[in-house]
């Protein structure tokens, strides 16, 4: 068998031997990384669930160009064209003043008959614009309006604005609120662990002791503590998927959940795989850097 | 093969433990490190597999100088050197097999080699029979036997013993010197530290005296 291969054995055998000697230090070192990974995760399911919505709402959102009632034939072929080659622009739809008064006979059967009350067809002729994924953010939507508020023909650009600014700052509140507390719990689970992993050490002191005399690297010394370290980490972070799920579960099936819309926006789906198997890694990566200190400590780094 | 140049080791407290030590050990030597308690011996061990470091002064073991050799060089520097420290240093959650056979899997020899040398070396140090039992089952004599196992079995190219037969009875402490002998007669370089004037009379080998960390004899017994 390859050098490598040995040691490799050598280190699952005295990971595995070091994990079952106290179970319930290897216990409290997982359910530590646990812990904060759930509450973490908690943050990361919320924010993710508020960016699928206000995805969501961006996509039905769109940007409403009123043109004037004396708008010649050429400036609105002009806007037209203009609107069709602005790359930030994926839809045109021109909506006449008939079309507009048809829509608000549709969209408020009970008011039909406002129009005629009022004398006409007060509704001014719009274009409706849908913008591509990527420019829907305050900043591209703002462009868009100065761009086309001075343009001949048109009399007002219009988007909702406040919606979509206070929804992008709720996210990016919720996100940064969620990685504050996530780095903090993470801060009490690297020590938990690191204290475990040097109680270890400090029970395999003579060991470590005769294996340095005898002519063991540090690697092959360090190797079993770091394995299950990232052990106690991965099952820290598989803990904190499984509680997530069965939260997110119980959540699912409460009446709340099914009466109140705002409910489904926070929690309407779990995680996607790709951010359970990242969680689930940072639980090992987080065993590993706690034993790297720890053994640091001991002296045997 | 080991060669002390004007060492000297100072601790924060007290006197030197050596002061200004010159000495060489050629290869496939058998000396005896000797002096009264706190003369400096086990510092002078110490020196020689890198558990410590001169103050001043220069230790060179196997063309290397070990006070400036990285730390990554220290594990095959003491692959070449087997210890049989004053207190054994056993594991006692380790039968008799296995705390010889350790030595053996820290190097990473492949498994058959593990236990090939290890029973080898058992059966030449008599403990055959004891191979199941962990150290507090075996006697002090038994002990000793295991450490000198330990630190042979991986055949190294100088033996450290530090007061190897301080805890034997006279019979044992000769056969564990005539076993030295044996060794150092296949060419490993023997160095044994004690403050037994009776054992290094009869062995008739070299003789480095330190008295309060200074050399006072180099000389054949």
């Amino acid at each position: 068998m390859p050098r490598l291969l040995r040691a490799l054995q050598h280190c699952l055998r005295e990971a595995w031997d070091g994990l079952w000697r106290n179970p319930a230090l290897s216990t409290l070192a997982a359910a530590s990384i646990g812990i904060s990974l759930y509450v973490l995760g908690l943050f990361l399911l919320l924010a993710f669930n508020l960016g699928r919505f206000v995805d969501t709402l961006g996509k039905e959102m769109q940007v409403q160009v009123y043109l004037k009632e004396e708008i010649t034939p050429a400036d609105l072929k002009t806007l037209r064209a203009e609107f069709s080659s602005d790359p930030a622009i994926e839809v045109v739809r021109f909506v006449s003043k008939t079309d507009a008064r048809l829509r608000f006979e549709r969209d408020f059967p009970s008011l039909r008959d406002l129009p005629e009350r009022v004398g006409g067809n007060p509704f001014p002729a719009s274009f409706d614009l849908e913008i591509r994924d990527a420019d829907r953010n305050p900043d591209a939507l703002d462009r868009i309006t100065k761009t086309y508020q001075k343009a001949p023909g048109v009399e007002e650009v219009r988007y909702d604005r406040g919606w979509t600014e206070r929804l992008v700052g709720l996210v990016d509140l919720v996100r940064r609120g969620g990685l504050g507390l996530g780095i903090l719990l993470a801060g009490a689970a690297l020590v938990t662990v690191g204290a475990v992993v040097q109680l270890t050490v400090l029970a395999r002191r003579e060991e470590i002791e005769i294996m340095k005399l005898v002519g063991a690297t540090a690697a092959f010394i360090r190797g079993p503590f770091l394995l299950a370290a990232a052990v106690q980490g991965l099952a820290g972070g598989v803990i904190a998927l499984a509680g997530l799920y069965v939260t997110h579960r119980m959540v699912e099936r409460t009446v709340v959940f099914t009466t109140n819309p705002f409910m489904t926006i926070v929690a309407g789906r779990f995680l996607p795989a790709q951010a359970s198997a990242a969680l689930a890694a940072g639980g090992a990566a987080l065993g590993i850097v706690a034993a790297i200190l720890s053994l640091r400590r001991a002296g045997t780094f | 093969m080991i060669q002390f140049f004007h060492v000297t080791k100072k601790y924060q407290q007290g006197s030197p433990a050596l002061s200004d030590v010159s000495a060489h050990i050629e290869k496939g030597e058998f000396v005896f490190l000797t002096g009264p308690s706190g003369a400096g011996k086990t510092t002078f061990l110490k020196m020689i597999f890198r558990d410590d470091v001169p103050t001043s002064g220069q230790v060179i073991v196997h063309n290397e100088d070990v006070a400036t050799m990285p730390a990554r060089r220290i594990p095959y520097l003491r692959r070449l050197i087997g210890v049989v420290f004053q207190d054994f240093k056993l594991l006692p959650r380790k039968t008799v097999f296995e705390n010889v056979a350790f030595a053996t899997q820290v190097i990473g020899l492949p498994r058959r080699e593990q236990r090939a040398r290890t029973f080898q070396v058992l059966e030449m140090l008599g403990l055959n029979h004891r191979l199941h039992n962990y150290p507090e089952q075996v006697s002090g004599g038994e002990q000793q036997r295991m450490a000198i196992a330990r630190a042979l079995v991986n055949r190294p190219l100088i033996l450290l013993a530090d007061e190897p037969t301080g805890n034997l009875d006279p019979d044992l402490a000769k056969e564990i010197m005539s076993l030295f002998k044996d060794i150092n007669s296949h060419g490993t370089t023997v160095i044994v530290a004690t403050h037994d004037r009776d054992l290094i009379r009869r062995m008739g080998r070299r003789v480095i005296a330190l008295d309060h960390g200074r050399l006072v004899a180099a000389a054949v017994a």
